[in-house]
């Protein structure tokens, strides 16, 4: 367990070393934050205050959380996995006394840590001392701790999923590409999910995406959730971690037999 | 007399570099701090060279001989001193400069590395706006030196580690420059490579007078290729001269190598003084453990037969494997200290 | 002129080389095109599903946008197809590999930049296109000769606004060894060029216009055809601040170049 716990050390601190990526990736976070304002305030002039549901106040709130929640998992897990097998890295990490997916998990960690600082603290700052929303309630913080880090453990496993294809494809920019776009719109995390059509909110409902975001992120901004829905919300969340949990083992054991390296 | 291509006098370079403070706190404490140290990399060096010599730098990790050859090619600007190379002070004229010199990189390529390497020649034809009846005389020597007719459709990156050195090797004699810089171009490579890169380096510096400065830490490359040798520790030069003479000092060395099973801290004193009374010379044997757990010594063939060591060691101890290199650079640069070569 | 015509064959050669070696890997070359119209695929998909609830956004029609929108991913475009080995300055500069461009007689920019030629640009290059044709359909827009001169004229200077942004950025890790937060920094801004400038208050209006100069990459430029009669002086300024921000970027690329220092010993 120590040594896993090294890791997350390590990964932080590597993070942490270049003062500038710190920085700047605090204050593009912040841009993008004061970008969703504007272009939002422009949509909702001269709409008398609710569109689909959903007043300006809150709409805002929850893409700026969603996007604050985006760049907390942004931990890489798929690029380093891409990198490690064109290196032929990996099979330095399978002569490693560890099993290589926590070892992954541990880095993934390291970097959550250093994304709340850098990324997630600023914007909440932002978000609550110059927005003070009434929705976000210390109840309503705890309450969404826990689907937090379920809804890490789904991330991390989608990432992992899309790692492994470069196991097979050796290439894996526009893979993941395509896996951010998707899991971005198909969340709610660009546009909340309440403005899709009808049949569009019914397939987003079947994915496991909203359980990253939507899921969390109501958690947070509902002043009073009953514990049925509260439950209800957990449940959803654990059989997706528990799936791509599963799809993933199944998935890394078919992709370990194909490891090709190169290098050299 | 020959010109001298390279004068270079009282070259110095000094580096500012961040203080970093270590642990969990002192990352966050860095990100604040301004504090820098001065770190004399090349410390007031001058020699010259004529055209035509192939001279080996030698030093170890950290001496300063990057250092030096970035000036000299003009990528680093000198702190003070001065650089005069084929008439140009190469940092101050740069493009002018570079198309008369060139610079080979150990395990890194200069061609491109997606396309076959025939089609990087060609680039580099165009590049250099190398005249074509050149540029096929030269192919044509270079195929008759090395049949690099076979490599031509392979891209570069397809290539083994040997066989892209010798073809960025032979790639920076293709626009006949004045003065080529080898930087480590054996690091990594095999006995029978190191020889065709060796032969390969010392023919065409026959066939074209090209002048080459090679930096290595491979003492064998070194003695294999060069007339003069300039040896450099902590920025300085510690000796610059005939290799002849070096060879005839350090040539009979040989670091004898073992990995020895059950042997604990304190008995490598025990051994050192045992082999230091059994085998008296001038300058006791050195016995070192290296980090890789294995025990060094290093042996004057001409005071001491290495045969006898190793028989007396076998006979005390229980090896599990020996490996018998030549001198390693670390070593020379003690001896020099030690007065040995002067 | 000479010189101009050394460098346009040289980069001929080179880039034809280099596109045929990577056409040899198809899948990579689908996938990754695919993933890059999927990426600006979504911001039309976006738009769309924002329109569906609203009619106007301050006063720009749904066609308007996607009009604004496609011209930005054409400008967007040239930085990514010439410029796209900026993304790897950092690593060649932490690695030390960057030292190979300062040997051969070339200008190094054009030798770094020489070096990748990024084919999935296309892909986003037809879409732009596409999306540019819809909009300007849907809008009854005619194309002129002299109208037509204009908008090559305003690609020009948008992409080269881009492109000066991102050299500037990535010319960063010189000093600091690091580049792609600032790089991705500026990227994303390219990314909110695809908005009218007018949703953002004075301040904004005005950070948008003189310092970090988005406005001129498509919402001025695209004025010029939309809403002809409301130009002002500003988007007449577009071809000059492109041409000046881009020796601006040179400059500081070449201090960089000029104050690095290397690894190693």
């Amino acid at each position: 367990m120590k040594k896993y716990l090294m890791i997350i050390r390590n990964s932080f601190m590597s993070s942490i070393i270049y003062r500038f990526h710190f920085f700047y990736t605090s204050l593009s976070n912040v841009f993008y934050i004061i970008m969703i304002y504007f272009l939002w305030r422009a949509i909702y002039k001269g709409s008398g205050g609710s569109i689909n549901g959903m007043t300006f106040n809150q709409t805002f709130i929850y893409l700026a959380l969603a996007i604050s929640i985006f760049c907390l998992f942004k931990t890489w897990t798929d690029w380093n996995m891409s990198y490690e097998v064109i290196n032929g890295i990996i099979v330095m990490n399978l002569i490693k006394p560890m099993d290589i997916q926590l070892l992954a998990m541990s880095k993934a960690i390291g970097f959550v840590f250093y994304n709340f600082i850098t990324v997630t603290l600023p914007a909440l700052f932002v978000i609550i001392f110059i927005f003070q929303p009434g929705e976000i309630t210390v109840r309503s913080i705890i309450l969404s701790l826990i689907p937090i880090v379920l809804a890490f453990f789904i991330s991390f496993n989608i990432d992992y999923i899309i790692g492994l294809t470069s196991f097979y494809t050796e290439s894996i920019w526009g893979i993941s590409i395509a896996k951010d776009t998707i899991v971005l719109l198909l969340s709610g995390a660009l546009i909340p999910i309440n403005f899709f059509p009808e049949i569009l909110r019914k397939i987003v409902g079947l994915l496991p995406f909203q359980a990253i975001y939507h899921i969390p992120l109501t958690i947070l901004i509902s002043k009073d959730l009953s514990i049925y829905e509260y439950l209800k919300f957990l449940g959803i969340q654990l059989s997706w971690a528990i799936a791509l949990y599963a799809l993933n083992r199944f998935y890394y054991s078919r992709a370990i037999k194909v490891v090709t390296v190169n290098g050299g | 007399m020959t010109m001298n291509i390279i004068k270079i006098e009282n070259l110095s370079k000094h580096f500012k570099i961040l203080k970093s403070s270590g642990g969990f706190i002192g990352s966050f404490k860095d990100l604040f701090s301004r504090d820098y140290k001065i770190i004399k990399a090349v410390d007031n060096i001058s020699f010259k060279v004529q055209e035509g010599e192939i001279i080996g730098f030698l030093g170890p990790n950290g001496a300063g001989k990057s250092t030096t050859i970035k000036m000299m090619s003009g990528v680093l600007e000198p702190t003070s001193g001065s650089i005069f190379i084929n008439g140009y002070i190469p940092y101050k004229d740069r493009k002018k400069y570079v198309k008369n010199i060139g610079v080979v990189f150990g395990q890194r390529t200069q061609l491109w590395w997606e396309i076959p390497v025939i089609e990087s020649f060609k680039i580099l034809k165009e590049i250099y706006k190398i005249e074509p009846h050149i540029y096929n005389e030269n192919m044509k020597l270079f195929n008759e030196l090395f049949n690099l007719e076979a490599l031509y459709p392979i891209p570069v990156r397809k290539l083994s580690l040997g066989q892209r050195m010798l073809c960025d090797i032979i790639a920076s004699f293709l626009h006949n420059p004045k003065i080529i810089f080898f930087d480590e171009p054996t690091i990594g490579l095999d006995v029978s490579v190191k020889n065709k890169i060796q032969t390969l380096i010392k023919d065409l510096n026959k066939v074209k007078k090209t002048t080459i400065i090679l930096t290595s830490h491979d003492t064998g490359s070194v003695e294999a290729l060069c007339r003069r040798l300039i040896l450099i520790d902590k920025g300085s030069i510690i000796y610059d001269g005939d290799i002849l003479k070096f060879n005839r000092i350090f040539g009979a060395y040989r670091t004898l190598k073992v990995e020895l099973e059950h042997l604990e801290g304190s008995s490598i004193e025990v051994l050192s003084k045992t082999i230091g009374e059994r085998f008296p010379c001038k300058h006791p044997i050195p016995v070192r453990e290296d980090d890789d757990g294995w025990i060094s010594l290093t042996i004057n063939q001409d005071e001491v037969k290495l045969q006898n060591v190793l028989n007396y060691i076998m006979k005390e101890y229980l090896i599990k494997d020996l490996k018998i290199e030549e001198i390693e650079t670390e070593d020379v640069v003690r001896k020099v200290y030690e007065g040995e070569l002067v | 002129m000479k010189t101009l015509l050394y460098y346009v064959r040289l980069y001929a050669l080179i880039v034809s080389q280099y596109i045929k070696a990577r056409m040899q890997y198809r899948a990579d070359f689908f996938i990754s095109s695919f993933g890059i119209l999927l990426e600006s695929g979504a911001g039309f998909f976006s738009l769309w599903v924002i329109f569906h609830s609203i009619s106007k956004l301050v006063g720009w029609s749904y066609n308007e946008l996607i009009f604004i929108y496609a011209f930005s991913l054409l400008a967007i475009t040239p930085s990514q197809l010439f410029f796209d080995n900026i993304w790897h300055l950092s690593s060649h500069i932490r690695q030390g590999t960057f030292i190979k461009y300062y040997f051969r007689p070339l200008n190094m920019m054009f030798y770094y930049m020489s070096e990748v030629f990024d084919i999935k640009g296309f892909a986003k290059l037809a879409l732009g296109i596409g999306a540019f044709i819809y909009a300007s359909f849907k809008l009854g827009i005619t194309w002129t000769f002299p109208k037509f001169i204009l908008l090559l004229t305003l690609l020009f200077s948008s992409s080269s606004i881009m492109i000066s942004l991102m050299i500037m950025a990535a010319s960063t890790c010189f000093w600091t060894g690091e580049a792609s937060s600032v790089l991705i920094f500026v990227f994303k801004f390219g990314e909110y060029s695809r908005y009218p400038l007018t949703i953002f208050n004075s301040f904004f209006k005005l950070l948008f216009t003189y310092i970090i100069p988005i406005g001129f990459v498509a919402f001025y430029p695209s004025k010029f055809f939309l809403r002809p009669t409301e130009t002002n002086i500003l988007a007449y300024l577009s071809p000059v601040a492109g041409i000046l921000l881009f020796f601006l970027a040179y400059l500081v690329w070449k201090k960089g170049v000029n104050s690095w220092t290397g690894t190693g010993s």
